[in-house]
């Protein structure tokens, strides 16, 4: 019974972890990459699956209850909403013209 | 009877969202499921009507495994680029034609290239997918036709 109790939690402890790893990776490409496209790319797909991977790492976390469906209704939640919102963000900028590329190189002339 | 049913999982929905503890709580969910299903039918259906009606049900949970890999193998790309100290990216445009023959063939493929980390749908130009990729090394299962094929199955008259 106990051993069961230890593999749960510590996948959940190695699911939580790893969401950390993603939505740190996520932020930093945030600050580090030069332009709009680029940081669609990081801020909507890292913290998509960091997100997604913590709240799955929760749901394991006290054993499977009715309340853990709240859990899986904001898994979909979080994986529907970012990556629409990075399409809205990138198509926007296509739209209106904004250059695809190197935007670091060409600041610096 | 299409309105039936959504009140139906509408109130499932809120019963999920709001444990009702008084009478009350039904009540408002009961009105609310009615209403929303109610303008549902009058202004969203009509529009999205046949939208899913080619979706084969039994295919969706393979196609969800497959994509849910992709998204974790993608996802340590991007990972490794961003924590890269040289930053080796090369984002660039790539246009991609494929000919799915419904709207909602060609909406879970513009939404696939999306959910799939270092591809990014920006636009539908009939055909053809305008897609900016953080580098072409990330767009390889598009271009190579791989990700269209998971659409194909994943519908009726298509393709595969």
């Amino acid at each position: 019974m106990s051993v069961v109790i230890v593999l749960q939690q510590g996948l959940s402890v190695l699911l939580v972890l790893a969401g950390v790893v993603f939505l740190a990776g996520g932020t930093l490409g945030l600050v580090r990459l030069p332009d709009l496209y680029t940081r669609a790319h990081a801020a909507s797909k890292c913290d998509s699956v960091g997100a997604g991977s913590i709240l799955l790492g929760l749901l394991f976390y006290g054993g499977v209850a009715f309340e853990d469906l709240r859990l899986v209704l904001l898994v979909f939640l979080v994986l529907v909403s970012g990556p629409t919102t990075a399409h809205a963000l990138a198509r926007a900028g296509f739209r209106t013209g904004l250059p695809v590329g190197r935007a670091r190189e060409r600041d610096d002339r | 009877m299409r309105t039936v049913k959504m009140s139906v999982a509408l109130f499932a929905f809120w019963c999920l969202v709001v444990p009702p503890e008084v009478v009350l709580d039904l009540l408002v969910g009961v009105g609310l499921a009615f209403g929303v299903s109610v303008w549902a039918a009058r202004f969203l259906w009509p529009l999205a009507d046949p939208f899913f009606a080619s979706l084969r049900p039994w295919r969706v949970p393979r196609f969800v495994l497959q994509t849910a890999l992709r998204v974790i193998v993608a996802s340590l790309q991007v990972l490794r680029i961003v924590l890269d100290p040289r930053l080796p990216i090369g984002p660039e445009v790539v246009r991609h034609t494929v000919h799915l023959r419904t709207d909602a063939a060609r909406a879970a493929f513009a939404n696939l290239i999306t959910v799939t980390p270092g591809t990014l749908t920006l636009d539908i130009e009939g055909d053809t997918f305008v897609v900016h990729c953080l580098d072409r090394a990330l767009a390889e299962d598009l271009l190579s036709g791989r990700l269209a094929m998971d659409v194909e199955a994943l519908f009726e008259g298509e393709r595969a």
